[in-house]
C-alpha cells in the first residue's frame, strides 16, 4: 500500500479576534457551514456540467476532504473543552426541564 | 470500488425482523429486540484511518420517539443499547427521533463524546461518508445525493486514540424494551478497500509511521 499525501495535512486558524471558548466554537461552527456551501457550489457546477467529474474530485480529495477534516479536528478540540466559568454557570438539577415531546 | 456482500455477514434476529440481501438489509426492528447484522473482518482490521460510504433510508419510525444504529464499527458483537450505554469498545452513528425529524447521531460510545445533525424525514435516503480523519477524530458527511455533490451537514466527534476495530455492524436495534419501531433500509456499504479502478478519488486506509493516516492511490 503506497503512501501519500497525509489525511489531516491542515489545521483551522481562528482568528486572535475570536478569543472566547463560544466566539472560537462559533468561528469553527461557521467555518463548517462556509465549507459545506462551497462544496455544494462545486456540486452544482459539475452537475450543470461546468466541471468534470475529474476536476469535482479533485476538488473533494484534495481540498474538501482535508479542509472538512481540519474543521472537525476544531470543533472536536473546542467542543469538549469547555472552560471552567462556563461549566460553573451549569445547573443539571436546573437548567433541564421535561419537553412536551415523549422520550424514546 | 466495490460494496459489501451483506449475504456473507452474520444476522442475529430472532423474530426475522430483518431482510437481507447483497447490497441491502431491511431491518424493522423494534426497540423490544436484540436484532443486528455484523461481519468479522479480523483483529484491529478498521485502523488510523478509514473511509466508509454508505447509504440509509428511516423507513417507518415510531412517533414515540425510537432509535437504530447503524454504521458501527466495534470489538465486542453486541447490539446498539448495550454497546453506547456500556461504554464499550465502538463507534457509530445512530438514528433518532420522530417521523417527522429523524436526526443522525455520530458517537464514540467508549467515551460517551458525540455529535448530531442532518435531520431527515421518513422515506428519505441519506448518502453517508464516515471517515477517521485522525487518530482522535471521526467525522460523517450526509448528504442527499447518490453522487455526494450536495452535502447536508457534517457531524463529527472524537474517537479514542489508539483504538482499533474487528467488527463492522452495518445495522442494529435499540433495545430498550420498548415496543417501538425503528423500520430503516441500510444499503451500499463501501469500505472503500478494493483497487479502484479508473476511479480518481484517493482513499484513507494507509497508516503513516506517526499514525496519521495516509491517502493510498
Amino acid at each position: 500500500m503506497a503512501e501519500g499525501q497525509l489525511a489531516r495535512r491542515m489545521e483551522l486558524v481562528i482568528p486572535e479576534t475570536k478569543a472566547t471558548w463560544p466566539e472560537r466554537l462559533a468561528f469553527a461552527t461557521a467555518a463548517r457551514e462556509a465549507l459545506r456551501l462551497q462544496h455544494n457550489a462545486k456540486g452544482a457546477d459539475f452537475r450543470a456540467g461546468r466541471i468534470t467529474k475529474e476536476a469535482f474530485e479533485t476538488y473533494v480529495a484534495e481540498t474538501f476532504r482535508p479542509r472538512s477534516a481540519a474543521i472537525s479536528e476544531a470543533i472536536n478540540t473546542i467542543k469538549f473543552d469547555p472552560p471552567a466559568d462556563v461549566m460553573a454557570d451549569v445547573d443539571l438539577d436546573n437548567q433541564i426541564r421535561p419537553t412536551t415531546s415523549p422520550t424514546g | 470500488m466495490g460494496t459489501e456482500d451483506f449475504t456473507t455477514y452474520t444476522e442475529v434476529d430472532p423474530n426475522s425482523h430483518i431482510s437481507v440481501t447483497s447490497t441491502t438489509i431491511d431491518a424493522d426492528v423494534y426497540e423490544n429486540e436484540e436484532a443486528y447484522v455484523y461481519a468479522d473482518k479480523g483483529a484491529d482490521h478498521f485502523g488510523a484511518a478509514f473511509e466508509h460510504d454508505i447509504e440509509v433510508t428511516p423507513d417507518d419510525w415510531s412517533s414515540y420517539w425510537s432509535e437504530m444504529g447503524f454504521g458501527i464499527l466495534t470489538n465486542v458483537v453486541d447490539g446498539w443499547k448495550d454497546l453506547r450505554n456500556l461504554s464499550k469498545q465502538a463507534v457509530g452513528i445512530q438514528l433518532y427521533g420522530n417521523p417527522s425529524a429523524i436526526t443522525f447521531y455520530i458517537r464514540d460510545c467508549e467515551d460517551g463524546s458525540n455529535d448530531s445533525g442532518g435531520a431527515v424525514a421518513e422515506g428519505t435516503t441519506r448518502y453517508l461518508t464516515i471517515e477517521r480523519t485522525s487518530e482522535t477524530d471521526i467525522e460523517a458527511r450526509i448528504y442527499s445525493d447518490s453522487g455526494r455533490t450536495t452535502l447536508v451537514d457534517t457531524i463529527s466527534t472524537t474517537i479514542t486514540s489508539g483504538r482499533r476495530y474487528r467488527y463492522i455492524m452495518p445495522a442494529s436495534s435499540y433495545h430498550v424494551g420498548q415496543a417501538q419501531e425503528a423500520f430503516a433500509t441500510v444499503a451500499n456499504l463501501d469500505l472503500n478497500e478494493a483497487a479502484a479502478a479508473g476511479f480518481a478519488r484517493p482513499k484513507v486506509n494507509g497508516t503513516l509511521a506517526d499514525g496519521r493516516g495516509a491517502l493510498v492511490a
